[in-house]
């Protein structure tokens, strides 16, 4: 009897300590302002990876981020960004009302996007009659699957524009799947957009940083996943076509409380010039820098090169000022710190309104995402298909990311790469980088 | 030995258990002649690459064997699989940018003196909110499971663990947290082996893990609490009957694991200088899996396990010479791991029982 | 009223009373999609949640033979799942086409293109062959291990639970040649269905699932199938003499090996049926979200579904069933509706509750929400201290 007390003891104890953690929960979660309801708007997405709609329109503008998990982080400012900007246009496109509903395509369980709930929302919006277009998904995995769901879609091809992709099969052939970017229209009519440059720019753009200085050999390491390893293949293409030894392209472990000195001690045998890293800060990317220095030296001696999952100020607060120092972080455009005009303004409106602690590299890239869909959805005449084909040959001016166009794949064409150094705990020392066609691999 | 040595009576079988022996010692004299020819051609090769990455190996050893005692004493005890127990570490780790940074203002500026008395603090600080929790943990939802079925408390320690990490993600947010570098950084070095330097931090932790082994060691050999915990471990209702107050020793080993836990995070923080919400999954696994390879239940063969484990990451890691390179760690720890139980099921150290093996 | 009522029922034959309430449940499972969108309320599980429940009900009656029936502690069982995803993935996408592979090899395919690339064999055809492979791994990593015991049992599967993934992830260079395409995955998988000859002789079966607007309940229909499929042979097994060998090999070992119980055989056999079923939701749920990545094995999966088991009470079918229901429900559906009925982001906590949801469970009861007697009995017996053939057999 004693026992089944004091479990039932135990049991209300740890309800109580849930409901206080939930408590904590509203007032952080209450920055989504959700109003609910949506009273007058049109019926939005049913399923229970989204949430309430946000404000009364006759169109549904859906964002598909992994909202739960490691990237959760960059995902809620996403959202954030996505809508300062909706109402920033007052919830119209052109003439057309708009609502906004964030959707999840993760999972508790699995804590990063998880491929059964990207296929079942994209199922969810393409029968839900009232979506207009979606800004996603994060990881170019979950693109894959959700793209041609809404690209076969009733009412015509449901227009995607993602912030997040870099995978450069989505939008154009690869050397690595010939089936590629076809497999994706089965429709055989286009509906997805980026404003991110691919991997295939970034790569090719570190590569000539590394040649203009004066590298010789480069070690490569990338975190085995599709956007690591897929910048990771194509900077080792392009510098191999510029005359730069690559001694190797090895994986490294992510999961944070992993110690990497020993892998650079293996490293450190083969006298490399430079560093290159596929890969994102979250991903345990500050320890990876400290042993990176620990073993090889400074920064200004074996050269570090990183992408943009680690062009963020973080890296610098993660790793340390005087151990980031002298590391070379590229980016497509420009890097939050040090957007101007329209970017800057909205930088600052946002840091208002949301107060983050820093934001987060692909927080204006959502901006940007927006601001794409919604003039698309202003020259459309309010169905899916014309949305979806005004994406194509969309010139857009004076957006957070300045003045770029989307080409007929849907990619972006501000193709050339901005590439900071981390100086005195500060990203600074900007240079623009194009990289040439040739060195651009296509399929 | 737990091997099915009566496998099935039949008589032709007879033979089998025999050979199945010889083929055990060959086996296992393979497996480890593998290893040895790898160890022995990276150091041919270059052996200050060896050497260095092998003292990184015994740092990294040294983190896992704080982690793994705790899983080690408390499966010794209650046969429990304290999946919670990596978090209790993570949670160490905060504690001690908590204390240490947050509110003792630990920065290496501090002169040598002081910054050894605050980082004693921090230590105590750290070890003692890490083992009070531990036994808070202990009492709400693991005592009340004691005679329920053996896997209802390990799935609580899971439900557990996911608890534990979501209130470090709720009150330290999801990015990393920072402390400055207390110790010597990474550039101070000991000494050098060719273009290898070795840290002299790398030393430190190494050497504070020490004294806190042997205190533990003395503790439980020794003292009246350690020789009261040894003889639950052994028979709780003959320990019962001698006047051994069970549920307290059951306390005390949960106390000591959470201790142990809290010196963990403390360390890992100086060496690495952050930490963050999802430290204890990975860390705990690996610990987990060396007290198991060490025989699970007992302290040396912890000890010994987190070593081996340490050793095989660097290793792996940063040898050059036919080694499956770091893309395959974890399978390398785990299939090392696999061999071993498979040729020695009762782990290095662990003792041949019937109910344990 | 209620008098009548019930003197009434019992009047009815006992065949009718005994299958009555089956046969209810049964017909509210079969009608499901018809009802589900009339319903009032949002709670209900969607059509999407519904086939993953299916999906996640097999693998915990697969895991409840190793777990519930035989007692081995396996705490690897996505091993299994990606053994079968992968099979499907390999075996019916246009995989085999890429730079290392040109090949081009169709076998029954359902409505596959006759000119596209990669190797295509049909569907209905992998999902025996994913869970036969699935079984045949099973077999592999049993035999050197069965001959342990408990925990080390257990973290030996852990073991194998964390190298297959990797194995996966790095497969995309074997030798220099693409096997698994690694972290980009396999996708997209050709899709079930009848082909057009069968559609039209009966037109109820679609010649491709995708085809049709309600696609989901196909697969939910199919996936309820599997699940009968998979019940059916779980309640034989439990009743043959190798269930009865389990239970004895689960009680006590060494009498059971005493009694010429063959250990290993037997062990081995569970670990064989219960990887089969693994393989099987593995292959089905691959087909159904049409990819397979690396990132969809973890540890947590394995946890995942031995919570399942243990929360739904080891051992007995319609238990585990429940187990799978419910946490299916809420990883995929409750938690975020609870969220959004609280109006709060849960999305941050939801790990959290869940852990919060599972140690609660067991403090309130420990031996799952429906034991079978003899567990419960094995249970008591072990709290008391008694001896459990003895507890077993006053009980009966």
């Amino acid at each position: 009897m004693k026992s089944v007390r004091s479990r039932a003891l135990a049991a209300a104890a740890l309800l109580a300590g849930l409901a206080f953690a939930a408590g904590c929960g509203s007032s952080s979660g209450g920055g989504s302002g959700g109003t609910g309801g949506g009273s007058g708007g049109s019926a939005g997405i049913t399923a229970s990876t989204c949430q309430n709609v946000v404000g009364s329109g006759k169109y549904t503008i859906a964002s598909d981020f992994p909202l739960q998990g490691s990237s959760q982080h960059q995902t809620v400012q996403m959202n954030q960004a996505i809508q300062l900007v909706l109402e920033q246009h007052h919830w119209k496109a052109g003439d057309k009302t708009l609502q906004f509903q964030a959707c999840d395509d993760s999972t508790a369980q699995l804590g990063s996007w998880d491929s059964a709930t990207c296929s079942a929302n994209a199922n969810a919006y393409a029968t839900t009659p009232s979506v207009i277009g979606v800004i996603g998904t994060f990881n170019s995995g979950c693109a894959e699957l959700e793209v041609p769901v809404a690209n076969q879609a009733p009412g015509g091809a449901l227009a995607f524009v993602s912030p997040a992709n870099t995978w450069p099969g989505l939008t154009q052939k690869t050397t690595s799947d010939p089936a590629e970017p076809l497999k994706y229209y089965p429709s055989g009519t286009r509906n997805y957009a980026r404003v991110i440059p691919a991997d295939n720019f970034q790569g090719p753009a570190l590569a000539l940083l590394a040649q203009k200085l004066n590298v010789k050999t480069v070690y490569i390491i990338n975190d085995k996943q599709a956007y690591g390893a897929g910048v990771a293949h194509y900077f080792e293409d392009a510098a191999k076509k510029l005359g730069i030894t690559v001694l190797g392209n090895d994986a490294y472990n992510t999961k944070t409380g992993t110690n990497y000195q020993a892998l650079f001690q293996g490293i450190a045998s083969k006298h490399p010039d430079a560093i290159m890293v596929g890969g994102l800060i979250c991903e345990n990317g500050g320890q990876l820098i400290k042993d990176k220095v620990a073993v090889l030296g400074a920064n200004s001696g074996v050269k570090l090169l990183l992408p943009d999952g680690f062009t963020t100020q973080s890296t610098i607060t993660d790793s340390g000022a005087k151990i980031a120092e002298g590391a070379y972080m590229s980016v497509g455009g420009v890097p939050v710190d040090q957007l101007t005009g329209a970017g800057s303004t909205f930088l600052s409106d946002f840091k208002a309104k949301y107060s983050p602690d820093a934001v987060d590299p692909y927080t204006p890239y959502a901006a940007a995402a927006t601001e794409v869909l919604l003039q698309a959805i202003a020259a459309s005449d309010g169905t899916r298909a014309s949305v979806s084909s005004n994406l194509f040959g969309i010139q857009l001016t004076g957006t957070v990311l300045g003045d770029f166009a989307i080409d007929a794949n849907g990619d972006t064409n501000q193709g050339s790469m901005t590439i900071y150094q981390a100086v005195g705990g500060q990203l600074g020392n900007a240079q623009v980088i194009t990289p040439p066609k040739s060195l651009v691999e296509t399929g | 030995m737990a091997t099915d040595s009566p496998a099935s009576g039949r008589p032709k079988l007879a033979a089998l258990p025999a050979l199945a022996k010889n083929l055990n010692l060959v086996m296992g004299v393979v497996v480890v002649g593998m290893v040895a020819i790898v160890l022995i051609g990276n150091a041919i090769q270059d052996w200050r690459q060896f050497v260095s990455v092998m003292l990184t190996g015994i740092t990294l050893g040294s983190m896992y064997c704080l982690v793994a005692l705790g899983y080690t004493l408390v499966y010794g005890i209650i046969e429990l699989i304290n999946f919670a127990h990596g978090d209790v570490f993570m949670w160490g780790s905060m504690f001690a940018v908590t204390i240490g940074v947050s509110t003792l203002g630990l920065d290496g500026s501090q002169s040598g003196i002081v910054t050894a008395l605050l980082l004693l603090v921090t230590m105590a600080g750290a070890m003692a909110l890490c083992g009070t929790g531990n036994v808070i943990i202990e009492r709400l939802v693991y005592k009340p499971l004691r005679s329920a079925p053996k896997l209802a408390p390990l799935i609580t320690a899971i439900g557990m663990s996911f608890i534990l990490q979501t209130l470090a993600l709720k009150f330290y947010g999801p990015s990393e947290q920072t402390a400055d570098n207390v110790l010597p950084d990474s550039s101070h070095h000991l000494f050098t082996i060719g273009i290898y330097g070795y840290a002299q931090k790398n030393l430190i932790v190494v050497l504070i893990t020490l004294p806190v082994l042997a205190a533990l060691v003395y503790l439980v050999r020794s003292t009246r609490q350690g020789k009261a915990m040894r003889a639950v471990a052994q028979d709780t209702d003959a320990a019962r009957m001698m006047g051994i107050d069970v549920d307290r020793t059951i306390s005390f080993t949960f106390a000591l694991g959470g201790v142990l836990a809290g010196a963990g995070g403390t360390l890992w923080v100086l060496w690495q200088t952050s930490t963050r919400y999802d430290l204890g999954f990975q860390l705990g696994l690996f610990a987990f899996t060396a007290a198991v390879l060490g025989g699970i239940g007992n302290l040396n063969g912890a000890a010994l396990g987190a070593f081996i484990i340490g050793l095989l990451q660097a290793g792996n890691d940063g040898l050059s010479w036919h080694v499956p390179g770091s893309s395959w760690t974890q399978s390398v720890v785990f299939a090392v791991l696999i061999l071993i139980l498979v040729f020695r099921p009762q782990g290095l150290l662990g003792e041949a029982t019937a109910d344990r093996a | 009223m209620k008098h009548s009522l019930s003197e009434s029922w019992y009047r009815l034959p006992w065949a009718v009373r005994r299958l009555a309430v089956p046969a209810v449940v049964v017909a509210l499972f079969v009608l499901y999609p018809k009802y589900v969108t009339q319903l009032p309320v949002q709670w209900f599980p969607q059509m999407g949640v519904m086939v993953q429940m299916c999906v996640f009900a097999m693998m915990a009656l697969g895991l409840n033979v190793v777990v519930g029936y035989a007692g081995l502690l396996d705490l690897g069982y996505v091993a299994f799942y990606a053994a079968g995803s992968y099979i499907a993935g390999m075996f019916a996408t246009q995989q085999f086409a890429n730079t290392t592979f040109q090949w081009k090899f169709h076998f029954l395919p359902v409505a596959v293109p006759q000119i596209l690339p990669g190797i295509h064999i049909s569907v209905w055809l992998l999902l025996a062959l994913g869970a036969a492979f699935a079984a045949v791994l099973g077999i592999a990593i049993g035999l050197p291990t069965l001959r342990l015991r408990g925990d080390y049992l257990a973290i030996v599967t852990l073991g194998f639970g964390e190298i297959i993934p990797q194995a996966v992830n790095n497969g995309d260079n074997v030798f220099g040649r693409n096997v698994t395409n690694g972290p980009n995955g396999l996708t997209p998988i050709d899709q079930l269905g009848f082909g057009t000859s069968i559609h039209n002789v009966v037109s109820f079966l679609p010649a491709n699932y995708h085809n049709e607007i309600n696609y989901l309940d196909y697969y939910y229909y199919t996936g309820l199938a599997l699940v009968a499929f998979t019940l059916f042979c779980c309640i034989r097994l439990r009743d043959s003499r190798l269930g009865r060998a389990w239970v004895a090999i689960r009680e006590d070992e060494i009498a059971a090996a005493a009694m010429g119980v063959p250990l290993m055989r037997t062990k081995t056999w569970a670990y064989a049926i219960g990887a089969f079923f693994g393989g099987m939701a593995g292959c089905f749920y691959a087909i159904e979200k049409n990819s397979t990545f690396p990132g969809d094995f973890s540890l947590n999966i394995s946890i995942f579904v031995l919570c399942m088991v243990i929360l739904g009470g080891m051992g007995n079918v319609w238990g585990v069933m429940l187990g799978a229901v419910v946490l299916t429900y809420l990883n995929y559906q409750g938690l975020a509706a609870i969220g959004r009925q609280l109006n709060i982001d849960i999305s941050t906590y939801s790990y959290g509750f869940f852990g919060g949801i599972i140690v609660i469970m067991m403090l309130l009861r420990p031996e799952g929400l429906i034991p079978s007697r003899r567990r419960r009995v094995e249970f008591r017996a072990a709290a008391e201290g008694v001896d459990v053939g003895h507890a077993v057999a006053e009980h009966e």
